[in-house]
């Protein structure tokens, strides 16, 4: 299995991209994979991806294992990750603390949760048969969400600690959505980062958001704004420096610009543990 | 209260179930719909949003409403995007009421958006509201579906011309088979050259039979005979030449002075990457998807871009 540098910089792969990538081989030290993007029996997008696999370390993300649906994780879906994550060969796959289909019937969306007890336990049990099925780490990622729900008795840090520690599992700290989250919902957000077991981060990510009547939408289409680097900054305070990826995946700029720009995180990095961008995982 | 998996589930039914109302008001123009739409049933809607509590800095029926934007959105959005042809053919206004019609029928029912708009052309082919073009607009979603199913579908090992009278033989998953009313191809072509719709509606139908297949990276469409879509039917079918050209002469598709002609098609299938060495399992697999076939709906999300291909040339 491939590794990946702790303070290491990598860039959401691309279709727009791939074909510069190959050709050009840009210094990136990993790409991100949008799992569900490639899940694909074959054709030019599942040979692009093994393409770049073997010129590059690869970590998956999905959006589609829905942890939280309370019919359960898709088997089905659940093996098709497990098998891209073979060939692929990626040290961790990552999804989100959502649910998002019921009844056969499915959203397309990350939907929250109430945030209980209960539910946690119930999201904890399908976390460890992912990580069962999947036979390598998995990082649960925190959402960005407009709504909670009036059931709730945690908080949403508190919650995804909980799962996480009962499932055992990792967490991908969006320190976007947490700033995102914390404008809707109304907390503190450095509130939310002394919540969070920074031993089991295992990556972050960084992404620009839009503005929908005055508040945040978590959009990724748009530079990574200042308070979320200074937030990312206090999370590389209190957690040192993870593997960092940069998520745009809307109006996506030359990749050249998104190097650019995912190079903006060592400018947070405690001086001793920089490292020079994309050089370390190769 | 804390609540148990019943009451979870309880609360995801209720909330998916008003997402998947339909938007009104100044609601439609978070998904670019045209501002009268279907009326929503209000109860779903209220059902859904009961289960919220108000944040600190915004009702819960804001944060409710941008989750209802998303969803429609993102489902529009995937559907114009795979159905260029479509739009054009029919006109933004006219296709967004169509695709909305078509999502309030069909939810999605697979975790992945490329299946969305698999029944769409089995939904429009008798839709009075579209001023009779129906049948065309069926043709074109149909084809431009099909070039969606050929991109993702499956790879496969090509069989050597010296095996082919030997080895069990089968059609490449990249191969669409669809059997059009209308003459198609040519408009197709120039709508992809220009993004301009060749208007067709006033000429009387004509029927075509055509291949989208997958050629490297790129995809094709090529017009086939009846006779040729006869035998590559077969093919799939018995997966076997011997035994697909002697069903084809003694049904009459193939006479005694067809061998050459045959020959010039299946080196032109074989160029084209069409025929496949034929896995012992698939053959397991026919009769499920004959029984697909019979049954357009229990092909929905099952990714098989066969199935479909299957259905429309059916």
């Amino acid at each position: 299995m491939r590794t990946i540098a702790q303070a290491s910089v990598g860039l959401g792969l691309r279709a727009v991209h791939v074909a510069e990538i190959l050709a050009s081989q840009p210094k990136v030290a990993w790409f991100e994979v949008l799992t569900e993007n490639y899940l694909v029996a074959g054709g030019p997008a599942r040979a692009n991806v093994r393409a770049v696999a073997q010129r590059y370390p690869l970590v998956l993300h999905g959006v589609g294992l829905y942890v939280g649906s309370a019919q359960g994780v898709d088997r089905d879906h659940l093996a098709a990750v497990r098998d891209l994550a073979d060939e692929l060969d990626v040290p961790w796959v990552s999804d989100h603390l959502c649910w998002g289909s019921v009844d056969g019937h499915f959203s397309h969306d990350l939907l929250p949760l109430p945030y209980t007890p209960t539910v946690a336990r119930r999201v904890a049990e399908a976390v460890r048969q992912v990580q069962d099925t999947l036979q390598r780490p998995f990082l649960l990622e925190n959402l960005s969400s407009y709504v909670g729900f009036a059931e709730s008795t945690m908080t949403e840090w508190q919650f995804l600690s909980a799962v996480a520690d009962q499932a055992d599992c990792g967490i991908l700290l969006d320190v976007n959505n947490i700033y995102v989250s914390s404008l809707h919902h109304g907390f503190a957000p450095q509130e939310y980062l002394a919540g969070i077991d920074f031993a089991r981060v295992g990556q972050f990510h960084v992404a620009g958001f839009a503005q929908h009547g005055g508040l945040p939408v978590d959009t990724h289409d748009h530079p990574v704004a200042d308070p979320v680097w200074d937030l990312y900054g206090q999370a590389v305070a209190l957690g040192g420096v993870k593997p960092t990826l940069l998520e745009w995946d809307a109006r996506i700029p030359p990749l050249a610009e998104l190097i650019s720009e995912a190079g903006k995180a060592e400018r947070h990095w405690p001086k001793t543990q920089g490292e020079p961008h994309g050089a370390d995982a190769r | 209260m804390v609540p148990m998996h019943d009451d979870l589930l309880d609360l995801q039914r209720r909330f998916l179930a008003g997402l998947q109302e339909p938007l009104a008001g100044p609601q439609r123009d978070m998904a670019d719909l045209p501002p009268v739409g279907p009326a929503p049933a209000g109860a779903v809607v209220d059902r859904a949003i009961a289960l919220l509590a108000d944040l600190r800095h915004s009702p819960a029926t804001r944060g409710w409403a941008t989750y209802r934007g998303q969803y429609w959105y993102r489902l529009l959005d995937s559907l114009r995007e795979d159905l260029p042809a479509l739009r054009v053919l029919l006109g933004e206004a006219t296709a967004d009421t169509l695709f909305e019609a078509y999502l309030l029928a069909n939810p999605p029912r697979s975790p992945t958006l490329r299946h969305l708009p698999v029944g769409l052309a089995e939904f429009i082919q008798d839709r009075p509201d579209l001023g009779g073009v129906s049948g065309l607009a069926a043709d074109v979603a149909r084809l431009e579906i099909a070039l969606c199913l050929a991109y993702e579908a499956a790879d496969a090992p090509l069989l050597p011309a010296a095996e082919l009278l030997t080895a069990p033989v089968g059609l490449a998953k990249h191969l669409q088979l669809l059997r059009c009313a209308n003459s198609i191809l040519g408009p197709h072509r120039h709508f992809r050259q220009s993004r301009r719709w060749r208007q067709l509606q006033l000429r009387p139908p004509r029927p075509q039979v055509l291949a989208a297949y997958r050629d490297g990276q790129q995809l094709r469409v090529v017009v086939v005979t009846l006779r040729e879509l006869a035998v590559l039917e077969a093919l799939a079918q018995l997966g076997s030449v011997a035994a697909a050209l002697q069903q084809c002469r003694d049904r009459g598709i193939l006479g005694a002075r067809d061998a050459r002609a045959v020959q010039r098609w299946f080196a032109r299938w074989q160029s084209r990457g069409w025929l496949v060495r034929r896995l012992g399992a698939e053959l397991g697999r026919e009769e499920t998807r004959r029984e697909h076939a019979a049954n357009p709906g229990a092909c929905l999300g099952v990714g098989d871009g066969q199935c479909t291909a299957h259905n429309a040339a059916t």
